[in-house]
C-alpha cells in the first residue's frame, strides 16, 4: 500500500480512499471469509471494515502501518459478526465447502470436507490467528501487530489453534468413522 | 519438513481457496463511506456510534453521519438525531437494568441472623478448601436450533445449545472434557445475554455434575462463567466452585476457583423479611 494513498485518505480524500479500497477489497473478503466460512458473514464483515477504516484513518498516526491497522480493524469486524450469528443461534457453518477440486478428485474432496468441519469447531479467535498464519503468510511481528497482542503470545496462540484444529479433526474422524486421510505434519 | 506447529500444504490450499469477491462490494462501501463523516480524535470516543454496513446495503440508508466535533472535544448529540450510542432501547434497558439492582439492593436484610443454627459441616470433619487456577477453552459450540425472537430488537431464546469445553487447572481433579447444554436469552442490540447451563465432566479420577450461569459483559463481548459442580465417584462429597472469565469474544476463559471438601455447609432457612 503507497503511504501517499493513505495520507491522503486520512486528510479526507475519497478518491484516494477509493484507490485503497480496489486494492485491499478483495484480501479483506478472502480473509473474512477465512474467517468466518460464511459467505453473508464475510460480506458484512469486509463492508463493515471498510467503513470502519474510512471512519477511523484520521486515528492512524503512522501511515506505514496502515496493513497491519486495518486488518485489525477487520478481525474486529470478523469477531462482531461471529459474535452477531452466536446471539442468532446461527452456526456459521451454512454454506458448502468450496469445490474448485475436480470431481473426480474424490480424496480431496473428503479432506476438504473434514477441514471444514474441523475448522469450523475452533473459535473464531483461534480462526483467525490461523488465517494470519496460513492465508495471509504474515510473519509472525506483523501478525502479533494486527491483532494487538505481543509475539510470543500469538506464537502459543498459533500453537494452542492448530493442537484445537488437530483434536477437532481428531474428533471428526471418530464421529463419522471416516478414515483421516490427511496427514497433518508434526 | 514443516514446522512443528504447521498443519501442512493441504490445510493451506484448503484455506486460501475461498469464493470469489462479488463485484459490486467496494461500490457498495464507498457508497456508505461518501456519506460518513471521518471521525477525529477525542476523548468521547463513547458518543460515537459504531457504523453498520450490510451485504445488501439495505442497511446504508439508516446509517447515521458520524457526530460533529466542536471546539472543546464535546460533540453534538441531538435527541431524536441519535448520533450516540445510547439508543432509545439502550436507555430503557439500562434503566430497567438499574432499577432491578437498586430494588434487590433495597431488599438485602442487613440484622444478623439470630435464629439460624451453625451449619453441620463447621461442627463436623474438618473441611478442606484447595484455592485453583485455571483456563476453560470452547473446543466447539453446537446450536440446536433456530432462535426464537423476542419483542426487542435482536432478543432472541435459544434452548440446548451444546458445548464441549476442555477444562486446563493446575488441579488436575478437574482437568478434562465437559459437555454441557446452555438455555440463553441473548439481546444483541444491547450487548447483553444471559444463560443457565447443566454440565457434566468425567476423567480418570471420577466426574463432576454441576449448573451454572454465564452472562454476556456488553462492553467486552466475553462472558462471565460461574459454575457450582458436585463430584461423583472418586470426587464423592467434593463441590468445586468455579468463576471463568472471557476477556473477549472467542477467547481463552480464564479465572480461580475452589475444591471444598467434604462438603458444603447447609443451606441456611430463607432469609429474614424484615429489619429487626
Amino acid at each position: 500500500m503507497e503511504t501517499d494513498l493513505v495520507v491522503r485518505a486520512r486528510s479526507g480524500d475519497h478518491d484516494a480512499f477509493a484507490q485503497i479500497v480496489t486494492s485491499v477489497a478483495r484480501r479483506f473478503h478472502g480473509l473474512a471469509y477465512a474467517v468466518l466460512r460464511d459467505r453473508t458473514l464475510a460480506e458484512d464483515a469486509a463492508q463493515a471494515a471498510l467503513v470502519c477504516v474510512w471512519r477511523d484513518l484520521p486515528s492512524l498516526r503512522d501511515a506505514r502501518r496502515f496493513e497491519a491497522w486495518s486488518y485489525r480493524i477487520l478481525l474486529n469486524a470478523c469477531f462482531s459478526e461471529g459474535r452477531r450469528a452466536r446471539w442468532r443461534g446461527v452456526e456459521l457453518t451454512r454454506d458448502a465447502p468450496v469445490a474448485t477440486s475436480a470431481p473426480d478428485e474424490l480424496h480431496g474432496v473428503l479432506d476438504r470436507d473434514q477441514l471444514e468441519r474441523g475448522f469450523r469447531q475452533l473459535t473464531v479467535q483461534h480462526r483467525a490467528v490461523l488465517a494470519m498464519h496460513y492465508f495471509l503468510d504474515l510473519p509472525s511481528d506483523e501478525a502479533a501487530d494486527a491483532l494487538e497482542i505481543p509475539v510470543g503470545t500469538y506464537k502459543s496462540r498459533l500453537h494452542r489453534a492448530t493442537e484445537a484444529m488437530r483434536a477437532a479433526l481428531a474428533a471428526d474422524a471418530r464421529t463419522t468413522g471416516a478414515t483421516a486421510s490427511l496427514e497433518v505434519a508434526r | 519438513m514443516n514446522a512443528p506447529h504447521d498443519l501442512g500444504p493441504d490445510f493451506r490450499n484448503w484455506m486460501r481457496d475461498v469464493p470469489a469477491m462479488p463485484d459490486d462490494l467496494p461500490e457498495r462501501a464507498l457508497r456508505t463511506t461518501r456519506r460518513t463523516r471521518q471521525g477525529r480524535r477525542w476523548p468521547w470516543s463513547l458518543l460515537r456510534r459504531t457504523p453498520t454496513a450490510g451485504a445488501s446495503g439495505e442497511q446504508d440508508e439508516g446509517q447515521p453521519p458520524a457526530p460533529i466535533p466542536t471546539t472543546g472535544g464535546l460533540s453534538l448529540a441531538p435527541i431524536g438525531g441519535m448520533t450516540t450510542m445510547l439508543s432509545g432501547t439502550k436507555i430503557l434497558g439500562l434503566a430497567a437494568v438499574a432499577a432491578l439492582a437498586g430494588a434487590l439492593f433495597v431488599a438485602i436484610p442487613w440484622s444478623p441472623q439470630t435464629d439460624v443454627s451453625a451449619p453441620r459441616a463447621m461442627v463436623g470433619e474438618p473441611v478442606e478448601i484447595t484455592p485453583v487456577t485455571g483456563s476453560m477453552q470452547v473446543l466447539a459450540q453446537k446450536a440446536a436450533g433456530p432462535c426464537e425472537e423476542g419483542g426487542i430488537e435482536e432478543m432472541y431464546a435459544c434452548a440446548g445449545d451444546v458445548w464441549m469445553v476442555r477444562f486446563d487447572f493446575d488441579d488436575d481433579r478437574l482437568n478434562g472434557l465437559q459437555l454441557s447444554r446452555h438455555n440463553r436469552y441473548s439481546m444483541g442490540a444491547m450487548g447483553y445475554a444471559v444463560q443457565s447451563l447443566t454440565t457434566y465432566a468425567e476423567n480418570d479420577g471420577g466426574s463432576w455434575v454441576g449448573t451454572g450461569y454465564a452472562y454476556q459483559d456488553p462492553e467486552t463481548t466475553g462472558l462471565h462463567y460461574r459454575t457450582v459442580l458436585q463430584g461423583h465417584g472418586g470426587y464423592e462429597g467434593l463441590t468445586a466452585i468455579i468463576n471463568l472469565d472471557e476477556p473477549t469474544f472467542g477467547a481463552l476463559f480464564e479465572g480461580t476457583g475452589v475444591i471444598v471438601g467434604p462438603g458444603l455447609p447447609d443451606l441456611p432457612e430463607p432469609a429474614p423479611t424484615t429489619f429487626e
